[in-house]
């Protein structure tokens, strides 16, 4: 399933514009601690986080993770959408929490395999 | 631990200066500064902080007025949450003569909601060291909680549990040039001095540390010899 799709479905708030958003997504991941996520995420993922500092994007390249979404409509601050951008790391959000997000991503992408 | 007995502790294995550093607060230095300066040891002010990141920062000030303004500013951030004494123990703050002044009421241990990009920069621009602490653990250190270490955030140095952790480390280390040290970390008298690093510096001040530090930078390979453990 494309990112573009789920955002569609799920209603995310886009933060980085219209680029990226064919990526095809195959897998999730919840963590806070990024050297747990470096350690664990797979590739293509959405990585649900509350963790905003501007090292999320460095794991993110690191590890090819497709997209970043962040719950309770945190604040992030305009150089790290910056920096996403330039990245191509698509940055979403949402007003639901992490365990409700990774509910509601779970169940898509199962349907969708 | 009370100030009295950490002041002589510290004089007793030998160390020129220490600094009380509680978890997100400062108040304790001051008594222990008092005793030090009669007893001919340097105590300096600080704390370690928990920025919002969840990582362990030291802020170490060569005077209290500074170090109370960062106090303020860091519990404004933390969390109106109680201690819960019976599960966390007393936070106290105790005077020279062993009395306890007050208790804090307002749980310690939280997460202040500064970031450390914001935290480094207050305590780099009002004359203090900004030290993540231990680096090496897998909690709340800043390799832990962010992978690995922001490149343009000025630390003074880097501190480190164990030497033998410095090859595991390294990879999260981008920026070569800030010099590893290491600290006891003492939460008990017994601990005092164990750990501690062999500074050169004209006087005990934070200036001269932060000139003693630069000189150090890159010192992974002569750690046995900057960092003792006893």
């Amino acid at each position: 399933m494309t990112l573009g799709e789920i955002v569609k479905k799920l209603g995310f708030e886009v933060l980085t514009g219209d680029a990226n958003l064919n990526k095809e997504i195959t897998s999730g991941y919840v963590s806070d601690l990024l050297s747990d996520v470096i350690a664990n995420i797979e590739q293509d993922s959405i990585w649900i986080t509350i963790q905003r500092h501007i090292n999320i994007l460095g794991v993110a390249k690191l590890k090819d993770v497709a997209s970043i979404i962040f719950p309770r409509n945190l604040t992030i601050e305009e150089d790290v959408i910056k920096k996403a951008k330039e990245e191509g790391i698509v940055l979403l959000r949402d007003k639901r929490t992490a365990f409700e997000i990774s509910g509601l991503l779970y169940c898509i992408l199962q349907k969708g395999n | 631990m009370s100030p009295k007995n950490i002041v002589q502790k510290a004089k007793d294995v030998g160390l020129d200066v220490i600094a009380i550093t509680d978890h997100n607060m400062v108040e304790n230095g001051l008594y222990a500064h008092n005793i030090g300066k009669h007893m001919g040891l340097t105590v300096l002010f600080g704390m370690e902080l928990q920025t919002r990141e969840e990582v362990h920062i030291l802020a170490i000030f060569d005077d209290f007025n500074t170090a109370m303004e960062f106090q303020k500013i860091i519990y404004s951030l933390l969390p109106p949450v109680k201690n819960d004494e019976d599960y966390f123990g007393d936070q106290v703050v105790v005077d020279e003569n062993d009395e306890i002044i007050r208790f804090e009421e307002r749980l310690l241990l939280n997460s202040s909601k500064i970031s450390i990009e914001n935290a480094v920069y207050w305590i780099k621009f009002h004359g203090g060291l900004a030290i993540p602490s231990h680096i090496d653990s897998d909690m709340f250190s800043i390799i832990s909680q962010l992978g690995f270490i922001p490149e343009d955030v000025p630390f003074d140095a880097l501190e480190i549990k164990k030497k033998e952790n410095i090859p595991r480390i390294l990879p999260f280390i981008t920026n070569n040039d800030i010099p590893f040290v290491t600290f006891s970390d003492a939460h008990y008298l017994k601990d005092i001095g164990k750990k501690r690093t062999l500074l050169n510096m004209k006087s005990p001040t934070c200036k001269e540390m932060e000139k003693a530090l630069r000189l150090m930078k890159g010192n992974k390979d002569k750690i046995q010899e900057d960092c003792i453990n006893r």
